[in-house]
């Protein structure tokens, strides 16, 4: 994960266009409910990034402010340094790709292609040296004359990039773009828009609710939550140090262990004491979070837990194969180690996803490397670590503000 | 079940509309239209002396302008209508549609005789127009009564059409011109017109058709001096029982339709392409 938001991070674009300036950008709709909530944002011009969030968290609206098809109750949109909160979308000089793509069904992709370029002062041979330009940069050469209804989805989404981008404007805006494809079409659209955004050197802002995207493509997420942003940060620190229990458990997965803070880096669970480094809430009801592949397979607890005897053997094993690994992977052995039950084992190909159950009740996952020569088996008893330094706390209320 | 021997159930229930249809409507059309033919001897005397008599010109042609000019008016009321219709929230949609067809829960007559007591010298209408400053202008037994009397009871028809078209066009597509600076008028003019013109076609057709069939209208408030080609078969028929001639003028009359809709279906398709006449909606 790190190492591809690593890659994605390294644009080389050829020229730099306008940043995106929000400032307390509130939208109250006439119902009276709320869809952005006291929004500021600055959008570094050339950055890609990405307005991620739950389906009406705000990232739409807000993505709609900036593009002027909603009117922000009060707050200030910049584009470019320029002031636009009043100004119609047609005057604002964006790049807009719809998430159903909004072709012209009447026009050929080269028609649909050149309806941004009228009224630019551009010549005709100008106007058609860009049309060849945008086809050929969203590699649809020679199919400029057939209509939308005669192309596929993937090719679509790629006019609609087109068109979007042909007149240059200085921010490219896309809502879901990828909504409407399959898997595979979608991540070979991922790499294109990389791609293109690197070219281009085109501020992108991109509204998705897919965590993969999200990850795979931003410079940069703004994390959304009913209305508000919630966090902001690189692909690396929002997985890597979420800043709530929300964005822990939006992007990626997570074991939660909720308990009670004691003391700097301390955190009691149960019986049991956490340690994390880093900082987190000073004291009262926290959680510490651990991804699945942050967590190790430490032993098989002891059969007293409840295990089933006729899974002893089996336990063993892994708990000497917990033990080898700990080693390889940096000597000293986990700092923390908490029990859990084995209650479902998925097989994904590169790693078993094994889903467990705590003390507590609650559930977490930890993936299971392949090679291992015994594996953990349904309803075992196990015994699981994890290094402070891979945990990370945030605060979460309390058992007893959760059964409230 | 297999598809075969489902389509053999379907075609079952097809079978009470197609006797209908053959019994009422196919076998009269092809009879009256084959006595025209044939009698009083075979050939095209009758379609000859269609022509050739000035009177029956006359009318086909006064005929063709009223359905010309209800058609237009229709349409310019019926466009903002059905526009507003697809703008607005369902509450007040529901609203707008109960309005258009409100006249259909009254018959053609009693609506045709409330236009008489309208059009009255002394009635509301000429007393609209009179504030207007055109006195004096003859409304009973005129071209114009006709005409706004037709344009009345023909105005659904355009509408209905009309909002199923506006209804399938994604207003995101707006949104998208606007997004790449077209104005308001730009926007509307190269993308919603030309995409709402499947509606504004199957509208005009079917107020176009409709108008050259009509009969109690123009016979109710029109003057027989100034009879349209309904009238004129129906003298024909029911007075003259000259039923080849009537049946000469029906032939011009669905020559005209089969025309005029092969020309609309086929100059809308050429100028949107993909264009279903049903509307345009595209669930693909």
């Amino acid at each position: 994960m790190t190492d591809r938001s690593a890659t994605a991070a390294q644009p080389a674009p050829t020229t730099r266009t306008g940043g995106v300036r929000l400032d307390r950008v509130t939208k109250r709709f006439r119902s009276g409910a709320i869809g952005v909530d006291d929004v500021s944002l600055a959008v570094e011009p050339g950055e890609f990034v990405t307005f991620l969030g739950p389906s009406g968290s705000g990232k739409t609206t807000t993505l709609n402010t900036i593009a002027g098809f909603a009117k922000p109750s009060s707050g200030r949109i910049e584009i470019a340094g320029a002031d636009v909160t009043a100004l119609p979308p047609s005057k604002r000089n964006l790049g807009v790709v719809f998430q159903n793509y909004a072709l012209f069904p009447h026009m050929t992709v080269r028609e649909n292609i050149a309806f941004g370029l009228h009224g630019r002062g551009l010549s005709k041979a100008e106007i058609g040296a860009r049309i060849e330009e945008s086809l050929a940069m969203v590699r649809l050469d020679g199919l400029g004359d057939r209509t939308p209804k005669q192309i596929s989805g993937g090719q679509q989404q790629r006019v609609a990039l087109a068109r979007a981008l042909v007149y240059r404007p200085p921010v490219l805006l896309m809502d879901e773009p990828l909504g409407a494809l399959d898997k595979a079409l979608r991540d070979r659209m991922q790499v294109e828009i990389s791609r293109i955004h690197r070219e281009v050197g085109t501020t992108f802002l991109f509204v998705t609710h897919d965590q993969g995207e999200a990850l795979g493509l931003s410079d940069r997420i703004v994390l959304f939550d009913r209305g508000r942003v919630v966090q902001v940060g690189t692909p690396a620190e929002l997985y890597e140090r979420p800043a709530s229990l929300f964005a822990a458990e939006f992007l990626g997965e997570s074991n939660v262990f909720r308990g009670e803070l004691a003391g700097p880096g301390v955190l009691r669970f149960g019986e049991q004491t956490l340690r994390f480094t880093g900082d987190g809430p000073g004291s009262g009801s926290a959680a510490v979070v651990v991804r699945p592949e942050r967590l190790r397979l430490v032993r098989a607890a002891d059969a007293s837990g409840g295990a089933a005897s006729g899974v002893a053997s089996g336990a063993v094993e892994s708990a000497a194969r917990g033990g080898a690994e700990s080693a390889a992977r940096g000597g000293a052995g986990v700092q923390n180690r908490v029990e859990a039950r084995v209650v479902n084992i998925a097989y994904f190909g590169a790693f078993r996803r094994v889903t467990l159950r705590y003390a507590d009740g609650s559930s977490g996952l930890l993936h299971d490397g392949v090679d291992a020569p015994a594996p953990i088996a349904l309803g075992d008893a196990v015994v699981v670590g994890w290094d402070a330094e891979h945990a990370v706390v945030v605060p979460a209320p309390g058992p007893a503000e959760q059964a409230a | 079940m297999n598809s075969a021997r489902s389509r053999g159930w379907a075609v079952l229930l097809l079978l009470p509309a197609l006797v209908v249809v053959l019994v009422f409507f196919v076998y009269p059309v092809f009879a009256l239209s084959a006595r025209s033919f044939l009698e009083p001897t075979p050939g095209f005397g009758q379609y000859v002396d269609l022509v050739t008599n000035e009177t029956t010109v006359t009318i086909l042609v006064r005929t063709l302008v009223v359905a010309l000019l209800v058609t237009v008016v229709t349409l310019a009321l019926a466009y903002p209508y059905a526009y507003l219709m697809s703008l607005c929230g369902p509450g007040m949609r529901t609203f707008l549609l109960f309005l258009v067809l409100l006249p259909f829960w009254s018959s053609l007559m009693a609506r045709t005789f409330a236009w008489i007591v309208l059009l009255q010298p002394s009635g509301p209408v000429a007393g609209f127009l009179g504030l207007l400053g055109l006195d004096g202008v003859k409304l009973l037994g005129s071209q114009l009564g006709v005409t706004i009397a037709m344009t009345q009871v023909l105005l659904p028809f355009m509408v209905l059409p009309l909002f199923n078209t506006m209804s399938g066009i994604d207003r995101r597509l707006l949104s998208a011109a606007h997004s790449m600076g077209a104005s308001r008028f730009r926007a509307f003019r190269t993308v919603y017109l030309p995409l709402s013109v499947p509606g504004v076609a199957a509208g005009s057709v079917l107020v176009f058709i409709l108008s050259l069939g009509f009969w109690v209208t123009p016979r109710l408030i029109g003057s027989p001096q100034q009879s349209l080609v309904g009238q004129l078969i129906e003298t024909k028929v029911g007075k003259l029982l000259d039923f080849p001639g009537a049946g000469a003028i029906s032939v011009v009359l669905l020559v005209i339709t089969v025309v005029l809709l092969l020309a609309v279906g086929g100059g809308v398709r050429a100028l949107v392409p993909g264009a279903k006449t049903d509307g345009g909606r595209d669930d693909g």
